[in-house]
């Protein structure tokens, strides 16, 4: 059951793109496709979807070659489009109607997604004074509704499998907890999703399972627990009320950052921290806060690229 | 799990190209013009033909000086509407005395008739520099002295009209084998042949080039929206494709239905208006009357379906020129070629009937891309065996379904392709690397 890809492989004349990539979800949730740009996410997508002739590799849908006849496909792409001067309402049940839903059913559907996603004054008429106002185009909505129309659009079909390419992006934070609360609703009905997204905090959520693609290659893939709990604690943050890097240095602990009298620091396991607070405590220091942890998504990430790679 | 089927999709692209055409309201005033000019047409024309007859010449008295010794028939001017108030006085003037008589009136002109043993006869008009008359005017009457002088001539003869025609009727010369002139009884003549050719061949470069025109622009808007990847999880690339190729099947049948029942309304308007007489005569000008005496209902039963695959063969040869088209400025390049085969197709349908051979009438019939344009043409003139067409028919139908297979493939490639128009040795590196992919994953329609 799920989806299994199997040495998926793409080149471009003689540069590979994505190589030998393979996974599977076995589970509803959500799996995360994660690279820096170029590293071959989007173009591994399309091929999985179909959109772009593979060199090699098969994926397969419950056991079967993965087709968008036998796979209801809820799909965000990262190329965001619409058609511009056609109006809302009809490119949705459009959509709706090209995966064999209901005019009447593709209305209701469209009624709710437009309530959930708060955009019900770009779909309907709206009431001004005596003035009714049509209900707007796709140019004249701002990039972030725009994104709102195009989700509801991947979801109106009501998808087993839904692939989510960046889909916060551009979003401001009230439509980013928008965004998110469906996602979680989505998992909850026990749909499989891919996302792939810059933004490593979002990820960290949502993602169970991940695969970490740089420059074409599968640097890392697994479950993210088990990753981070092979990766141990070193981690440690410290907070004081005084000076304490000579001491922090002292102890062989490398300090990754400073703010104030906040350090990011990392340690080789939870004896090394051990030490530095038997220090720390011997010579009177008064300690605000000392947190071990594992590494996050973003600091695995970073190491696993080689190259710093802010969150958008 | 949804299901779905090629054909479904292919229906639902269809119906929302078609309606988003029709709610643009650009679309909705551009095809109500056009439906109130060709209704206006034909009355305007009639008004317009009607005004030029009934304009009564600014001449009023015309002086004549007959040299020849053949009475003149001034009954033949005066009949005509536009000279019923001319008066024409016969004298016997020289060309000196013209000059003071012209200066009695704006309005008066004179003319002689001479015979010269060498030149034969000489009708002259004169009017003076101070005359109010125009050159169009003096030209218009003398024209009209010269008919009526030569039906003079042919009442001083005793001959009638109709024997002027037979002894004035053209003829050629022609030697053939007597097994050749058999065979070829029923042929028409090359200059109607040719006429006939040409007309057939422009219905196809007509509808070709205006499918042409909607479909790069349908292709390229499509690609602009960005919504190409989430058609595509939704529906095969040729169901896009030809639900928009019969989208705009349906735009141009439309429009041009639209203009045909506008003319044909505006024949019953001009008919209950008076004569339409002109309309025959303007085609005779124009020497199309054979080919209107061409029209049947046995060429137009047999048009439809040539009509219909000369269309199909051109919009699915747009199609694979447009898909390799990512922006507009694309268009110009691509269409250039599109427009140069409908060129070379037409130009061909246009001159093959002046070589007069069968074998380069029946290679012309039968070539792929060039049958569209000729094969029926040369099946009305008698050039081609009702089996050849059908023959030309099937070849045409094979070659429409090469071209969607390949206008399909060609636009799945090239759906996502962003960037210059390919190279063709780019584009058949392409090809190949998908069809074999087809072949390695025959199970896989995603």
């Amino acid at each position: 059951m799920g989806l299994v890809v199997k040495e998926l492989h793409k080149r471009y004349g003689q540069k590979v793109v994505v190589d030998s990539l393979s996974f599977s979800i076995e589970q509803p949730g959500v799996y995360a496709l994660l690279g820096t740009n170029g590293a071959g996410k989007t173009t591994a997508i399309r091929m999985m979807l179909g959109m772009l002739a593979k060199d090699g590799g098969q994926v397969f849908w419950n056991d079967k070659p993965l087709s968008i006849d036998q796979c209801n496909i809820g799909y965000l792409a990262e190329e965001r489009g619409l058609y511009p001067k056609t109006e809302l309402m009809d490119q949705l049940i459009y959509f709706a109607s090209l995966r064999n839903v209901s005019k009447a059913d593709a209305k209701q559907r469209i009624k709710y997604w437009a309530e959930r996603l708060e955009a019900v004054e770009y779909l309907y008429p709206q009431q001004e004074g005596k003035r009714t106002v049509k209900p707007k185009k796709a140019d004249q909505l701002s990039k972030g509704n725009q994104q709102k129309i195009q989700f509801m659009t991947a979801l109106l079909s009501d998808p087993e499998l839904i692939i989510l390419d960046e889909p916060l992006s551009g979003l401001d934070p009230v439509n980013t907890d928008l965004f998110k609360s469906i996602i979680h609703e989505e998992i909850n009905k026990g749909k499989y999703l891919i996302m792939s997204s810059h933004q490593m905090s979002t990820i960290e959520e949502f993602c169970t399972d991940l695969t970490i693609l740089n420059r074409s290659k599968t640097v890392l893939q697994g479950n993210l627990a088990d990753i981070k709990k092979s990766y141990g604690r070193i981690n440690l943050f410290i907070k004081t009320e005084q000076e304490i890097a000579p001491l922090i240095t002292q102890a062989g602990v490398t300090i990754l950052s400073q703010v104030g009298y906040s350090y990011q620091c990392k340690v080789n396991g939870e004896d090394h921290a051990n030490t530095l607070l038997k220090l720390l405590v011997d010579r009177g220091i008064l300690l605000v806060a000392f947190e071990l942890r594992e590494p996050s998504l973003h600091e695995i990430f970073v190491e696993k690229v080689g190259e710093p790679h802010g969150e958008a | 799990m949804v299901k779905r089927n090629s054909l479904r999709g292919i229906g639902t692209v269809f119906q929302f190209s078609v309606q988003q055409h029709y709610k643009a309201i650009s679309i909705r005033i551009f095809l109500l013009i056009l439906f109130v000019i060709s209704l206006a047409s034909l009355p305007v024309a009639s008004i317009f033909l009607t005004d030029e007859v009934a304009d009564s010449s600014s001449v009023t008295t015309l002086y004549l000086r007959n040299e020849t010794g053949i009475p003149f028939l001034s009954d033949t001017i005066l009949a005509d509407e536009r000279y019923a108030s001319l008066k024409i006085v016969e004298t016997e003037s020289s060309d000196e005395t013209f000059a003071s008589l012209l200066a009695e009136s704006q309005t008066n002109m004179a003319a002689s008739i001479v015979l010269d043993e060498q030149k034969g006869f000489a009708i002259k008009g004169f009017y003076s520099e101070n005359s109010s008359l125009d050159e169009l005017d003096v030209n218009t009457l003398t024209d009209m002295i010269a008919e009526a002088f030569h039906q003079s001539q042919m009442q001083a003869l005793s001959i009638t009209d109709e024997q002027l025609d037979i002894a004035n009727a053209p003829y050629s010369m022609q030697v053939q084998l007597i097994s050749d002139y058999n065979a070829d009884s029923d042929q028409t003549d090359f200059s109607v042949h040719g006429m006939i050719s040409m007309f057939y061949s422009m219905i196809t470069m007509f509808l070709g080039t205006l499918s042409m025109s909607y479909i790069f622009q349908l292709c390229v808007d499509e690609k602009n929206s960005k919504l190409v990847e989430l058609l595509l999880v939704s529906v095969n690339p040729l169901a896009i494709l030809v639900g928009k190729v019969m989208a705009v099947t349906v735009f141009l049948t439309a429009g041009i239905g639209l203009i045909l029942l506008g003319l044909f309304l505006s024949y019953l308007i001009t008919s209950s208006m008076g004569s339409v007489e002109f309309i025959h005569e303007m085609f005779e000008t124009i020497g199309i009357n054979h080919l209107i005496d061409s029209l049947n209902v046995k060429t137009i039963l047999l048009l439809i379906p040539s009509v219909f695959l000369g269309y199909a063969t051109m919009a699915l040869l747009s199609s694979i020129f447009a898909s390799c088209c990512s922006k507009t400025e694309d268009i110009q390049t691509n269409s250039l070629y599109v427009a140069l085969i409908l060129m070379v197709g037409y130009m061909v349908a246009s001159f093959a009937p002046m070589l007069e051979s069968e074998s380069v009438n029946l290679f012309v019939s039968l070539c792929p891309f060039l049958s569209v344009f000729t094969a029926l043409a040369n099946y009305i003139c008698g050039k081609i065996s009702f089996a050849i067409l059908l023959l030309a028919w099937a070849i045409q139908i094979a070659l429409i379904v090469a071209l969607a297979i390949i206008a399909g493939r060609i636009y799945r490639m090239m759906i996502l392709y962003r960037g210059g128009v390919p190279k063709l040795n780019k584009l058949i590196a392409m090809y190949r690397a998908e069809r074999k992919q087809k072949q390695e994953v025959p199970h896989e329609k995603a």
